[in-house]
């Protein structure tokens, strides 16, 4: 059976809980990962299997692919040294990552594999968000770290630290 | 407690994205240093970004610094961008002790590459304690940086503090006076990564042996002399260490003339040698900048004769392409009025007035002939300097019917010629800063004031304010081309000459208020009180 048009811009992914999710290219292409396979091994029909990514990170990942498939792509600002970084997310992103820590982590490395650097960027900033106005404990707290230094080196920390907290 | 440890979803993420989301916080210094508190696997991550730049405005956080210097040596390393910006104050001579100790640790700055220092003695405050600057602070910079340029007979040093430095701004003085001797500070000229210099009140002596051996080794692209005692043969001698220097300003002592220091121009008095100091970045240099002083040691500095130089000039200049200098400076006077000697790829001059020399581009330009023979330029720009900060009266100035009529003749003849003439006006905020301008001094502010092809050549003059009809129908035919301008293009010239200088003067909203309030008046008053 011949394939219509609109067939041949969709892909297949393959999950790593074996499950298939059809998709249009384009949106696919949001991932630098699968951007790049497609363009070696040149489309044809095969399934791409993505087996770092289970159904439901990927059904999430591809939502926000969709929402942002005519962006520009990612300008190359390669000025790492730039301290400038803002964590200013947009509404809908921001809605979007309303999920568990579970699924926000899992969206993080889901988009790092992928190679989705504005996901990522979106993923790190609500991390960095999360942090931002809270003491040592709350940020213990919110992430479930454990405090392995003594309350004295804590105390010690923050004293050598305190020469920066005002400027 | 260990399993509880590694369920912490956001410690098992793999460090470089730690890194990446700590990064979001580089400007957010309390949860920075919150963060470090949190456990051992973060505080090296946040601390990595709470010392990346340190500011030091006054002595008083040296003791806090050294302190956890001390405490930890990473956080020496992880020095990025440090600014040396000690404030002057009468018990500064007791802080020796603390600057000694925190200079040390500059040897041990791996990772510094933005470094940016002013003496706290500057501004004639030299007397107070300026020698021990001079003596301790700026000999332990110079011994650092001694340590990792390049030298005989020794292998480069490249894990030591300061081999990584990329960009250096330093203003420093003598020990009793404004200006400082280069002594061995020749190691600025044979640093192996440093790219961007800017030094200030700095004397040159007449030769430096030193850097023979280091001819086109270091990676510096662009050079910055402030106020300096610039003489030819050292600045040959400067000028080989580079491999490929793009960018210089040659920026002599115009300002710092007080005291038993008079005006000596050195360049323009040499012209022949000034160029064959120039020659060695010939294949390189883009753009070049000369601040000169000569023009106050001529009769007619309004008028400057042309001098006459043998050789190639700056023909084998491929690359340059911006050009700026007064009409006194050899580089006015040798080059830019003798064409066949120009860069061959000039594409754009921007002449400025000394601040202190009396005439006005805006009332009167120089003689456009000289311009129209540089084949390859395409802007020609005039520099104002102008204490003047009042929108509505540099307006009256800048916009004045007949001298805009007679600029804007000379604009039409120029784009005749491929060339765009521009001017500007470069408002001072205060009359009494000169260079160099230290840090929280207002630079002054260089602001567009008339373009020609912005204001244009294609139009129909006339003789009374145009209703909307005659715009419309305007739009329909071609326009045609004049160098004249109207009643109503000088009317509205004026009133952006206003705006624009009121954007830049701007100091806040009640400001605005009040001018918009005034440039209404003023509008209306153009446009119904004039014949």
């Amino acid at each position: 059976m011949a394939a219509t048009s609109a067939d041949a811009k969709k892909v297949t992914l393959t999950t790593s809980d074996n499950a298939d999710l059809t998709v249009e290219r384009e949106v696919a292409e949001r991932s630098i990962l699968i951007k790049n396979l497609l363009e070696d091994i040149g489309d044809n029909g095969d399934a791409i299997p993505i087996p770092n990514v289970n159904e439901a990170v990927m059904k999430k990942v591809l939502e926000w692919c969709e929402q942002h498939r005519k962006d520009p792509p990612a300008s190359q600002d390669d000025d790492a040294d730039s301290r400038k970084k803002s964590t200013d997310i947009d509404e809908w992103d921001q809605k979007f990552m309303q999920v568990d820590q579970e699924m926000l982590f899992e969206i993080i490395l889901a988009a790092n594999y992928l190679d989705i650097k504005a996901l990522l960027d979106v993923g790190c900033k609500t991390v960095a968000n999360m942090i931002k106005g809270k003491s040592p404990d709350e940020i213990r707290k919110t992430f479930n770290i454990q405090n392995d230094f003594t309350p004295e080196e804590e105390d010690q920390i923050r004293r050598e630290n305190e020469w920066a907290e005002d400027r | 407690m260990a399993t509880q440890q590694q369920q912490s979803r956001f410690l098992s993420l793999p460090t470089e994205l730690i890194i990446d989301v700590v990064s979001y916080l580089s400007d957010d210094c309390p949860a920075l240093v919150s963060l470090a508190c949190t456990c051992r696997r973060l505080q090296p991550l946040a601390e990595e970004l709470i010392y990346a730049v340190i500011e030091l405005r006054s002595t008083d956080d040296l003791h806090d610094l050294l302190n956890a210097f001390s405490r930890r040596f990473e956080r020496i390393a992880a020095v990025r961008t440090l600014k040396i910006l000690y404030e002057y104050h009468p018990s500064l001579a007791t802080t020796v002790e603390e600057r000694n100790a925190f200079n040390a640790c500059l040897g041990e700055m791996k990772g510094l590459k933005d470094w940016h220092v002013e003496s706290p003695y500057d501004n004639y405050k030299w007397t107070e304690g300026g020698n021990e600057w001079v003596e301790q602070d700026m000999e332990s910079f110079r011994t650092a940086l001694e340590k990792v340029s390049y030298s005989l007979g020794q292998s480069l040093q490249v894990d030591l503090g300061l081999a990584q430095l990329n960009k250096l701004i330093l203003h420093s003085h003598g020990a009793t006076s404004d200006f400082w001797d280069l002594g061995g500070f020749h190691c600025l000229f044979r640093h192996p990564s440093l790219r961007y210099l800017h030094v200030s009140c700095l004397s040159l002596p007449a030769d430096i042996p030193e850097l023979a051996q280091f001819s086109s080794t270091t990676p510096l692209t662009t050079l910055i002399f402030d106020e300096c005692d610039i003489k030819p043969s050292s600045l040959r001698c400067i000028l080989a260490t580079p491999k490929s220097l793009k960018h210089l300003t040659l920026g002599e002592n115009v300002f710092n003339i007080h005291g038993d220091r008079g005006i000596t121009p050195r360049l323009s008095r040499a012209p022949h040698a000034s160029l064959q100091a120039l020659l060695p970045v010939a294949h390189s240099l883009e753009s070049l900048t000369h601040y000169d002083p000569i023009y106050s040691t001529l009769p007619d500095p309004e008028r400057p004769v042309e001098l006459k130089l043998d050789g190639d000039g700056m023909r084998n200049f491929p690359l340059l392409t911006y050009l700026e200098c007064d009409p006194c400076s050899f580089l006015y006077r040798g080059i830019i009025l003798a064409p066949t000697l120009a860069p061959p790829n000039l594409a754009t001059l921007r002449i400025h007035r000394p601040r202190r020399q009396v005439g006005n581009f805006f009332e009167e330009l120089p003689d456009f002939t000289p311009y129209t023979r540089l084949g390859s330029l395409n802007t020609l720009e005039f520099v104002q300097p102008t204490s003047i900060k009042l929108p509505t009266h540099l307006a009256e100035c800048v916009c004045e019917a007949e001298r805009l009529r007679e600029r804007h003749a000379i604009g039409y003849k120029l784009h005749r010629h491929g060339v765009n003439l521009k001017m500007y006006m470069e408002i001072h905020e205060s009359g009494g800063l000169i260079p160099p301008y230290l840090h929280g001094e207002p630079t002054p502010k260089t602001v567009c004031l008339y373009d020609a092809a912005e204001v244009g050549f294609s139009r129909k003059i006339e003789d009374n304010l145009p209703d909307k009809s005659i715009v419309d129908k305007n739009v329909e035919e071609p326009l045609p081309e004049t160098d004249q301008l109207g009643k109503f293009d000088i009317i509205c010239l004026k009133n952006e000459v206003r705006m624009a200088i009121f954007h830049e003067t701007l100091i806040d909203d009640t400001d605005m208020f009040q001018h918009h309030m005034e440039f209404r008046h003023y509008l209306i008053h153009d446009m119904v009180g004039e014949d």
